[in-house]
């Protein structure tokens, strides 16, 4: 990990408080691995207020390019802050940091679940398995938030949709539309990623076809290093954190609340 | 780095410049060792330690807040005996002055962590907390009230030959109290302040943010609170003092030096920039060449003196 100052090379609002960013940073391209995530510090000069970074997952890593891309929405002062930057501004950025995803090419037959505005890591390790065959099961609120779905049209065929409002795909989630679909022969890993009900969900329904697979989670999070203890989420040998063990957590290991 | 004119003398000992790094922000050390060389501190302040391993509070255990942040970690630690075996060995090989910072839920507690890290080499100094706000016995308990911070005090002084650096918490009464009678009880230093109670509420759930309720404010929200404490305690004790709350840049360490801080110590300003206490030794020298003085350590309280630069 290092701290590093990228450079904005897009942003592109994508609707419904979604964002889309692409940074030239070399160096940190040149490490990061599907599934880690960067810091990225939400305010300037001598501003102290937003105080803490903010972590990003990785939607997409150019290492030919040098570049990350994010996707994230607008949920607060910081990336209120960051969505309102212009192509050009320099960046202050940590990373990579974290665990990622167990390299897809491991298995022959994956499946992902990305809920809401947990997509993009799993686009990223879904990019290093175009070999593998991998089905995506992909939910929002509504249509317009599923958001680079075109480019996940490119990479498979194998696309079963849901949305709250029933706009795309069927009504409803998509734990419950694959539970209908999946039987334990349907894949031998899993990733996912989206709230906290969501992967609570996909972890029972995968328990019971007795498919191992992985969780992105998502925590408060201040150092982003290993050193505040902030982060932590429960795990089967205690409090774990996030930024450190996590945020991508063998799923029969997280602990979730009853 | 290494400006002989940064060299302060605390208590018996010297550090090599008047910045540390703040208990709880810094682990021990490994995580920030991987950013910048931790040598070039004054000092480190390890993650509080206690005799058993702790897990910790339930999270969400962090909030930030305008200028600051919550936190309600509960010293989670690994306990005294995986510190001992695990992490002792790598911080003797910092190459700075190392602080272990211990917290006893009694005064047992308190004596049997300071004995037995007084067999151990590369300590510099211990710091009692007894101003943890995020535990639900000992902590803070010690704390508040004169008497009993003096019992702990007397406890570590006895139990250690190691130098016994009590820290203060910003909320009680009268701070300068508690701070002539750690002094009375044998305390090489005073370091101040630990965090603030302080708390915020998801309006979308209708509850607490935090798993704790309520945490301990810190950050550039709390200079103020923490310069004003300072103030006092300088004015009614001898002991020499080491700063800390908010502090961020060069002109905050500046003015809690000035305020009467030996050395001063860098907490939630490490989560906003890494770099943060590099910028502040860096700053320092360069205010000693601006300013023509001849050393950090004149500039020790200076502010109380009735006449100013103008």
């Amino acid at each position: 990990m290092q701290i590093e100052t990228g450079e904005l090379i897009n942003i592109t609002d994508k609707g419904n408080n979604l964002f889309h960013l692409i940074i030239k940073a070399d160096k940190i391209a040149d490490k990061a691995l599907p599934g880690q995530f960067i810091q990225v510090y939400c305010s300037e000069g001598e501003s102290y207020d937003p105080l803490l970074p903010r972590p990003f997952s990785l939607f997409r890593i150019e290492k030919e390019k040098g570049c990350l891309e994010l996707v994230f929405r607008v949920v607060g002062r910081g990336t209120s802050w960051l969505s309102k930057r212009h192509t050009g501004s320099s960046l202050k950025l940590l990373g990579p940091l974290g665990r990622g995803f167990t390299d897809p090419r491991e298995f022959s037959r994956v499946l992902i679940f990305a809920g809401g505005i947990g997509m993009p890591p799993l686009f990223s390790v879904a990019e290093v398995s175009k070999e593998v065959d991998f089905t995506l099961f992909y939910g929002a609120r509504s249509q317009g938030e599923l958001i680079f779905l075109e480019r996940w049209q490119q990479m498979t065929d194998q696309i079963f949709l849901a949305t709250d409002d029933g706009s795309a795909g069927q009504q409803g989630n998509i734990v419950e539309l694959a539970s209908s679909l999946l039987d334990s022969g349907s894949a031998d890993f899993y990733y996912a990623c989206g709230p906290r009900p969501m992967l609570k969900a996909v972890k029972r329904l995968m328990a019971k076809l007795k498919i191992p697979g992985e969780l992105s989670l998502e925590e408060r999070m201040a150092c982003g290093v290993g050193a505040c203890l902030g982060c932590v989420c429960r795990t089967t040998s205690g409090y774990a954190r996030v930024c450190t063990e996590g945020p991508v957590f063998a799923a029969e290991e997280v602990v979730f609340n009853e | 780095m290494n400006d002989p004119r940064l060299i302060v003398k605390v208590g018996q000992f010297s550090l090599k410049n008047p910045v540390l790094t703040a208990s709880g922000t810094f682990g021990f050390a490994r995580e920030y060792n991987r950013l910048f060389p931790v040598s070039a501190l004054g000092g480190i302040a390890a993650k509080g330690l206690t005799v058993q391993p702790r897990a910790g509070n339930p999270p969400p255990r962090l909030v930030e807040t305008p200028s600051g942040l919550i936190n309600a970690i509960g010293l989670q630690n690994p306990g005294l005996t995986a510190f001992l075996q695990q992490e002792l060995p790598f911080l003797r090989e910092l190459g700075t002055a190392v602080i272990v910072n211990i917290a006893g839920f009694t005064i047992d507690e308190f004596a049997h962590l300071a004995s037995v890290l007084d067999g151990e080499t590369g300590i510099t100094a211990l710091e009692v907390n007894i101003s943890c706000p995020n535990v639900k016995k000992g902590g803070m308990a010690f704390g508040i009230h004169p008497e009993a911070a003096a019992r702990v005090t007397r406890t570590v002084r006895e139990a250690t030959s190691l130098p016994v650096w009590v820290k203060l918490s910003p909320n009680v009464t009268a701070i300068t109290e508690i701070a002539q009678a750690v002094e009375e009880a044998g305390a090489d230093a005073i370091t101040l302040i630990n965090t603030l109670p302080g708390m915020a509420i998801d309006i979308k759930n209708r509850r607490p943010v935090l798993g704790n309720i309520s945490g301990g404010l810190s950050g550039p929200a709390v200079k103020p609170v923490a310069l004003h404490h300072l103030w006092q305690v300088y004015k009614a004790v001898k002991i020499p003092i080491v700063g800390m709350g908010g502090i961020s840049t060069p002109e905050d360490a500046l003015e809690f030096i000035m305020a009467g801080a030996t050395a001063v110590a860098v907490g939630t300003a490490m989560f906003h920039d890494p770099y943060t206490p590099l910028k502040i030794i860096n700053g320092l020298s360069g205010y000693l060449d601006v300013e023509q003085v001849g050393r950090v350590e004149d500039l020790i309280g200076i502010a109380h003196k009735k006449d100013g630069l103008d």
